[in-house]
């Protein structure tokens, strides 16, 4: 009885019908039952798979791979290449160049141009209104003038300043 | 539903990843055939499952997703091997019956019988035979770990099966 239940689950198990149930049984009958001999190399095969499946790594290889992912884990620290000696230069350079400005203020105080206060009302837009499109253009010309003068003034100083600012650097060269 | 969402920490990975170890490991050595070559390829793979850790989120079947990387991981050594030494051949050269270099456990003996009847399959056939008779996988856990069709999953068992039951009618039981 156990012998053709054997050889129908052998046929099963060759033919690729078998389930996952029935090849278990297949085993377990293989290695309790008293079995013939033209079933004994199914014996053994099957011993070969479960044997193959037992096959495992150590422990020794567990601690291998967690070592190398604990490490890679870890938050690496941000490391800070400033030295004290490269400190101490920037700090330099920007005592340097607070003194510079100081000095350039110093001795050049910037003139603010005074404007006459009759100016300023001319160019009150809220209150003048031309009467004709020739008045309109003069007073419009006038102001662009004006702003044009006050620009030229403001880029002579900041040009001087940065000349001064080149005439210390040799200095300190 | 992914199996894992956010980042993972070192004991996290050890108690959902590490566990295939050795299943992948079985793998590999059934496909490279060197303990030794076999187990730097699972340390090699495990570390890179570590480093793409982001990637879980798209896991459906982690198992699966573990199996493929190492099939893919031993795949790809074998075919750089093969440039290297043309001496792989589409997958049939090793099933001689040359005995493992590094044969040194009990085990070594299992292998070495098991090398010399599975390496006469092709490489389709023998990855199936082991994930579904060593690794007791279903069909369908082998259809995603190898990412094949059923259909192909079962016939690639079938022939496998099939090649195995002529080759052990012939053979004398030693058992």
């Amino acid at each position: 009885m156990k012998q053709q239940q054997i050889q129908s689950l052998l046929d099963k198990y060759f033919a690729g019908e078998s389930s996952l149930q029935e090849e278990a049984q297949l085993r377990q009958l293989l290695q309790t039952e008293p079995i013939s001999e033209e079933h004994l190399t199914y014996r053994e095969w099957f011993q070969l798979l479960d044997e193959e499946a037992e096959l495992s790594l150590g422990d020794d290889f567990d601690a291998k791979v967690m070592a190398s992912i604990e490490a890679s884990a870890k938050p690496q620290p941000v490391i800070r290449n400033l030295s004290t000696s490269w400190i101490l230069r920037i700090a330099a350079v920007f005592a340097l160049v607070a003194t510079g400005l100081w000095w350039l203020v110093r001795s050049n105080p910037v003139e603010v141009p005074v404007v006459a206060e009759a100016e300023v009302k001319v160019i009150d837009w809220s209150k003048y209104e031309p009467k004709t499109v020739e008045e309109a253009y003069k007073v419009t010309r006038n102001a662009f003038r004006k702003v044009a003068t006050e620009f030229n003034e403001g880029t002579a100083i900041a040009t001087q300043g940065i000349d001064k600012m080149g005439e210390m650097g040799k200095l300190m060269k | 539903m992914p199996l894992y969402l956010g980042s993972m920490n070192p004991t996290d990975f050890k108690n959902t990843i590490l566990p295939y170890k050795d299943k992948m490991f079985r793998l590999a050595l059934r496909l490279l055939n060197k303990r030794e070559e076999a187990e730097d390829l699972v340390q090699e793979v495990l570390i890179k499952l570590w480093q793409q850790q982001d990637r879980l989120a798209e896991v459906q079947n982690l198992e699966a997703w573990v199996i493929r990387l190492t099939k893919n991981q031993c795949i790809d050594r074998l075919r750089g091997s093969k440039n290297k030494h043309k001496e792989w051949k589409d997958g049939l050269d090793w099933a001689d019956s040359t005995p493992l270099p590094d044969a040194r456990t009990e085990s070594a003996d299992t292998m070495n019988k098991l090398q010399k009847l599975m390496g006469r399959l092709p490489e389709s056939q023998r990855l199936v035979m082991q994930l579904r008779d060593v690794e007791g996988m279903s069909y369908q856990e082998v259809t995603e770990a190898l990412d094949i069709p059923l259909a192909q999953v079962k016939i690639n068992l079938f022939r496998a099966r099939q090649t195995m039951k002529s080759i052990l009618s012939s053979r004398t039981p030693q058992v």
